[in-house]
């Protein structure tokens, strides 16, 4: 699934980042194996991966694939 | 952000050393902590970006931009790619890596990257306060010995750390470790986990903050984050209206009395008319913009300080983008409403050039505190006895210059400046009490840059403006009879109709007549591109003889002059097309100057004056014949 799917309060772990942003995301910390919380979801929704917080548009969190932990 | 900028080299001197780190790392508190006031901005050669370089001892600190990684395709990355390499002119002998201690992981990949230049590195960690109270105690022997290179704990904030940091940077070398290769994502993701194990031997306490999970929950809600949004905006935009009038004032009356003072003491004359109200004056109306910029930027810089600009541009990202436009794009377009010059100042706010280009393009239809007395002049000669209407018609010239904005940039986004817009991507950064120190220089810093860039080109177009506005003077003595002179009325000369700029409007009124303008409507039109309000007193002097404004009987006088051939010089029709005029037209040479510098070149200043004038004639136009046809005279 991809991350935009999360619900708020969901945490998932990130599985791989594709599309033109990808380089960027992954230096921004969303990278394979990183924990990451929907802290807002909607068109633009608010994730929190470690100790970062970012604000990302719906076609970036589309692009990053996740998986519910158990 | 042009070939006129001091470049950086010209401010190097002792060991040279690049500040290179992520954005919200910290890397501006600890560059202010280390140079202070002893540092000003510069072009970096063959780009259009700026840097802060800095004494600091006996070195040179270059505050690169923050760049997420330095392997990105991003302007920022490739810019300090380009620093790091020495294809910017000049090379610096030292690294200086900034790692934010709080959020370590993040920042070791780029740390990769910046170890392998093969030049002398540094690492700085910052926020070492904040990692504490999260419980992560980094030891930076153990983490220097996985970088190779000295570690020093800073606190930029609280100046910790400053001293260790140079002499570090003075013993600094070439990483001698081995690391891995910068493309092998999984080698860099283990050692990265390593790094992190043995150098963080604690692990964190406490995630993002309760109290910061809370606030977002507010600050980014549809409903209650908008409502804040406006009125943190409303708190700003009123501090600015109200804190900023009395230093202007206060700027307006110390200029006066110098000028009184060296015309007191100077032989009458031109030279005394130069220096009196040319030189002083040209001074005044450029020195009166500053309370106004400091303002709005010890304000940003309060705001963006404590976190919430982020969450601001988060809320306003969802409304400017259906314009072209990225959520940054609201302080520009908010600051715009007091002046559109620290507007266009703070446009630096928006990532993308192309986003920033439309935004500067756009922030002068945004009605400015300038147009407010030829507001209250027109819409007194529309609805002066129905206080309602006039309000509402009041409120219109401001819906209507935000419309015009929010158009103009749809269109611009989508021809001169087509191109994806970056998809929001934002760092919401922990919440933090603000840093007075960073925001005073954050102030001084733009301060002296527009009084050092922007200020000089206001000032001599202000006295060219003022030149032509007085030379050349009317006849002392009545004109011989001749075919040129039997035509001219006692108004004809005028010193304001006599002038260059008076001559001028009489050639160009045929282009303002379909508007409804006569010459003398057209002559201030003119004069008002020093500046907007200069309008009224301009009609003062084409109309009363003298720019007394503040008297009532002289605004009476405007109202109700005429035309050369009897009829009323500002009909309903004539003062409606002119109203839609004002709120449209770009009446301001100063701000063509700071667009000028702010976007990187004259043709943009060219295109938003040629782009706003055709929209202010052809909606005033518009209005005239509506107006007309209405059955205003």
């Amino acid at each position: 699934m991809t991350l935009d799917c999360l619900e708020t309060g969901t945490t998932a772990y990130v599985t791989a980042t594709e599309g033109a942003e990808a380089a960027l995301l992954r230096a921004m910390g969303l990278r394979e194996g990183v924990e990451v919380t929907m802290c807002r979801a909607g068109a633009s929704c608010i994730v929190e991966a470690g100790s970062t917080r970012l604000g990302l548009a719906r076609c970036l969190t589309e692009s990053i694939q996740v998986e519910v932990g158990d | 952000m042009t070939t006129e900028h001091s470049n950086i080299e010209e401010g190097l001197g002792g060991r040279s050393v690049a500040m290179v780190g992520q954005p919200n790392v910290g890397k501006t508190t600890l560059f202010n902590a280390l140079c202070g006031l002893r540092a000003q901005t510069s072009n970096i050669p063959g780009t259009t970006f700026e840097a802060r370089v800095g004494r600091c001892g006996e070195c040179s600190i270059i505050d690169l931009p923050g760049a997420w990684s330095l392997s990105l395709t991003a302007p920022e990355s490739e810019v300090v790619r380009r620093c790091i390499a020495g294809d910017t002119g000049f090379q610096p002998d030292t690294v200086l890596l900034v790692l934010d201690s709080s959020n370590l992981p993040r920042g070791l990949h780029m740390a990769v990257e910046a170890l392998a230049c093969g030049l002398p590195c540094v690492v700085a960690l910052t926020k070492v306060d904040v990692a504490k109270k999260r419980g992560l105690e980094i030891d930076p022997d153990r983490l220097g010995i996985w970088l190779g290179c000295s570690v020093v704990s800073t606190c930029g904030r609280r100046g910790l750390g400053g001293a260790e940091l140079t002499s570090a940077i003075a013993a600094a070398a070439v990483p001698t470790t081995s690391l891995p290769a910068c493309d092998d994502t999984a080698a860099l993701d283990r050692w990265v986990d390593g790094v992190i194990r043995e150098s963080i031997p604690t692990p964190e306490t406490e995630g993002g903050g309760r109290i910061g999970h809370r606030l977002d929950m507010a600050f980014t809600h549809p409903v209650l984050g908008v409502a804040t949004f406006f009125l943190v905006m409303a708190a700003l935009f009123w501090t600015i209206f109200e804190f900023a009038g009395i230093p202007m004032e206060l700027i307006e009356q110390i200029f006066g009395h110098v000028g009184g003072w060296v015309g007191s003491v100077l032989p009458d004359g031109a030279i005394r008319e130069l220096v009196v109200d040319g030189v002083v004056g040209g001074l005044a109306g450029t020195v009166v913009f500053l309370p106004q910029i400091l303002l709005l930027f010890f304000l940003i810089a309060i705001l963006e300080d404590t976190g919430y600009l982020a969450r601001a541009a988060f809320v306003m990202d969802r409304v400017l983008r259906k314009f072209g436009l990225p959520g940054q794009a609201f302080v520009p377009m908010l600051s715009a409403h007091a002046c559109a010059i620290p507007a266009i100042m703070s446009a630096r706010l928006v990532p993308d050039r192309r986003d920033r280009i439309a935004v500067i393009l756009v922030a002068p239809f945004l009605s400015c505190s300038a147009r407010l007395p030829v507001y209250v002049l027109l819409i007194g000669v529309l609805f002066g006895e129905q206080p309602v209407i006039a309000g509402l018609v009041f409120a219109g010239c401001y819906a209507l210059g935000i419309l015009a904005a929010l158009l103009s940039s749809l269109l611009v986004r989508r021809t001169l400046l087509r191109g994806r817009s970056r998809p929001m991507v934002l760092e919401l950064p922990t919440y933090q009490w603000p840093s007075l120190k960073t925001a005073l220089l954050v102030c001084w810093d733009r301060s002296w840059l527009f009084l050092r860039k922007a200020g000089t080109v206001i000032l001599a177009m202000v006295i060219v403006l003022w030149w032509l506005s007085s030379y050349p003077k009317p006849p002392e003595h009545p004109l011989p009879v001749t075919a040129e002179t039997t035509a001219a009325s006692s108004e004809d000369i005028n010193p304001m109709a006599w002038s260059f700029a008076g001559r001028v409007g009489r050639a160009v009124q045929p282009v303002f007549e379909p508007i409804g303008l006569d010459w003398k409507l057209t002559v201030g039109v003119m004069t008002s591109f020093a500046a907007r309000e200069v309008f009224v007193s301009t009609m003062a002097v084409l109309v009363a003889g003298h720019d007394d404004t503040d008297d009532p009987n002289v605004i009476h006088r405007i109202k109700t002059a005429e035309r050369d051939n009897g009829a009323p010089m500002l009909g309903r029709a004539t003062a409606a097309s002119l109203l839609v005029f004002f709120v449209l037209a770009m009446q301001c040479l100063p701000t063509l100057a700071v667009t000028a510098r702010e976007a990187g070149g004259w043709k943009w200043a060219a295109l938003q004056f040629g782009w706003m004038t055709a929209v202010a004639w052809g909606a005033a136009w518009l209005t005239f014949r509506i107006s007309v046809a209405a059955g205003w005279s």
